[in-house]
């Protein structure tokens, strides 16, 4: 007789029978649960094989628990057959421990190669078939034998904890409280049994610690992604938002590019007909009346001759200059092509508009340039015409520019000439180019 | 800690060094009704003889419980056999005790005073070898005097 033999009045063994019963009960519906849990935590996210594999051992050891201790199941089905039971509580323990070295390798990954799983699942499986082929005298002798490798477990997860803790993994104290609690309570079991101490069996305890450790080393773990998902989130929005003001910035420099002339910093012809065509229709909607002019240097083509090109980028340069400084913020002035330029004056009359563009011509007259050669100085002419919100189109009123500009060209340069329909040549040929 | 706490205190240590069994007596005398004791200690053991009652042999020997008992007999006929007995002490007469088996994994007859109140497996079933078990059993008896065996 290997086991403890319990003696009293019959009431005090029922009582402490049934109260037995209950606990482990408990116990085994607690450690079922669990299992249930870490069950649907692996249906959730299958790629947590150690979720998977925590239910398989917590089945596995509820398995066991309903034909150890009480004998559960035997209270409840006395038909059951015991000689059944046996086996399958021999075999939920034997098949638990390759698949509980399997979980911590899964929950530490990276400590440790194949060969220690592989011996463990290979001892389980000798231990197993022996279990379902041989008769209980057999593989109750060899499962003295199977504690010895169990026992040999015990310093391997060890040394995984220590490695997870070396490299800095999360949770390792709940984990190895949890596997302490598992082995005292086993080594307790063990001493009980042998009649060395007299305590109680608390294996069950033991488990449901060691689960419900690993149920909170979980918890933990979902907090440690849950924090990492949420840096990842953070990190993205500002890489997204950052990206966005790159592009932002990008776009905004291709449109300045788009719409302006590089070498003397206005706008460009596309972006002055745009803007042109629009204003045109603001003074036709709300009324009111605005100054168009062309404007060409006179004799660049000379200049060019003469001084070189670099000298003719300068004249262009400096008119550039000269619009973007002397012009209000509400006029307009861009290149029209070449030594060509428009400009547009917002609610202007035409008085008003020559009155500034003399002004700029004095300007652009009384600088001097300087080139390899000798200090020179340039000027322009210019023709204007006023838009007052009539049927004209954008190329229309530009013509009359043109016309304009063509006469003050013809009639010496250097000056500017208000556009009149007496301008307007009697046939195509006469137009200027 | 306190599942821990809650479980020492419903289950009492079922034992008392004082009440240890030796040399196959125990008394239960001092030790109140509603203990549960555990019989562990040195019971009188019969190796490779089957008896109802400590008369009918005077070959008696002392083994522990619990303990493995293989290594006390010598296989006959491919059977393993012996017969345990312990002499209580101090029963109240009229009383109703239990006695609660550990796992035995074997076959085994129970008799109090030599009257038989339990099994557990068979001996001689009809397919020709033992049918062992690994139920837990619990038997009851009623001492017509104040010491059993």
């Amino acid at each position: 007789m290997w086991q403890k033999i319990l003696f009293g009045t019959a009431h005090a063994v029922y009582q402490h029978r049934l109260l037995r019963s209950a606990l482990e009960m408990f116990f085994i519906g607690g450690i079922f649960l669990l299992g249930m849990y870490y069950f649907w935590v692996y249906l959730l996210w299958p790629g947590r094989h150690s979720s998977l594999l925590l239910a398989l051992y917590s089945f596995l050891v509820a398995l066991k628990s309903i034909f150890s201790g009480q004998q559960i199941i035997f209270t409840t089905l006395p038909s059951f057959p015991d000689m059944l039971g046996i086996r399958l509580a021999h075999l939920a323990t034997v098949i638990s421990v390759p698949i509980l070295l399997q979980f911590f390798r899964y929950l530490y990954p990276g400590i440790t190669g194949k060969t220690g799983i592989r011996l463990s699942c290979g001892a389980a499986l000798l231990q197993s078939l022996i279990i379902v082929f041989f008769p209980p005298q057999i593989f109750q002798a060899t499962a003295f034998m199977y504690h010895g490798v169990i026992a040999l477990h015990v310093p391997y997860v060890a040394w995984i904890f220590y490695r997870a803790r070396r490299r800095g993994d999360s949770g390792v104290p709940i984990g190895v409280i949890g596997f302490a609690v598992l082995l005292l309570t086993g080594a307790n079991d063990i001493l009980h049994d042998q009649g060395v101490i007299q305590t109680t069996y608390m294996w069950n305890i033991g488990f449901f610690c060691f689960l419900f450790a690993q149920s909170i080393l979980q918890a933990y773990r979902f907090r440690t992604i849950n924090e990492e998902s949420e840096q990842v989130k953070l990190n993205l929005k500002q890489a997204v938002a950052k990206r966005t003001a790159q592009l932002t910035q990008e776009r905004n420099k291709l449109s300045h590019i788009a719409k302006t002339d590089g070498l003397t910093g206005l706008h460009n012809r596309r972006y002055g007909m745009e803007q042109l065509q629009n204003e045109l229709n603001r003074v036709r909607r709300y009324g009111g009346c605005m100054v168009v002019a062309l404007i060409d240097i006179d004799n660049f083509k000379v200049i060019n001759d003469t001084h070189g090109h670099l000298a003719g980028d300068q004249v262009l340069t400096r008119i550039g200059s000269l619009f973007t400084e002397e012009l209000r913020r509400v006029d307009f002035s861009a290149r029209w092509g070449g030594e060509e330029f428009l400009l547009f004056f917002p609610n202007t009359d035409l008085e008003e508009g020559k009155i500034v563009l003399e002004k700029l011509r004095e300007f652009f007259n009384s600088h001097l340039f300087h080139s390899k050669t000798e200090p020179f100085s340039v000027s322009f002419s210019y023709g204007l015409s006023d838009f007052k919100g009539g049927q004209e189109e954008v190329e229309e009123v530009l013509q009359h520019c043109d016309y304009a500009l063509y006469h003050a060209k013809e009639t010496g340069r250097n000056r500017g000439v208000i556009y009149s329909e007496a301008l307007q040549p009697a046939t195509s040929s006469e137009r200027p180019s | 800690m306190l599942m821990l706490l809650y479980t020492f205190s419903a289950y009492p240590a079922p034992t008392d060094h004082d009440l240890r069994v030796q040399e196959g007596h125990i008394s239960l005398s001092g030790s109140p009704s509603s203990a549960i004791l555990a019989l562990s200690g040195e019971w009188n053991f019969l190796p490779n003889q089957l008896v109802r009652t400590q008369s009918e042999s005077d070959k008696w020997t002392l083994l522990q419980v619990p303990r493995e008992w293989s290594r006390a007999v010598s296989p006959e006929n491919g059977l393993e056999l012996g017969t345990y007995a312990l002499n209580i002490h101090g029963l109240e007469p009229g009383t109703v005790y239990a006695v609660h088996l550990g796992e035995i994994g074997a076959v085994a007859r129970v008799f109090a005073n030599g009257r038989f109140i339990g099994k557990t497996g068979e001996l001689n079933p009809e397919q020709g070898k033992p049918q062992i078990s690994f139920a837990r059993p619990v038997y009851s008896f009623m001492p017509a005097r104040a010491s059993t065996s």
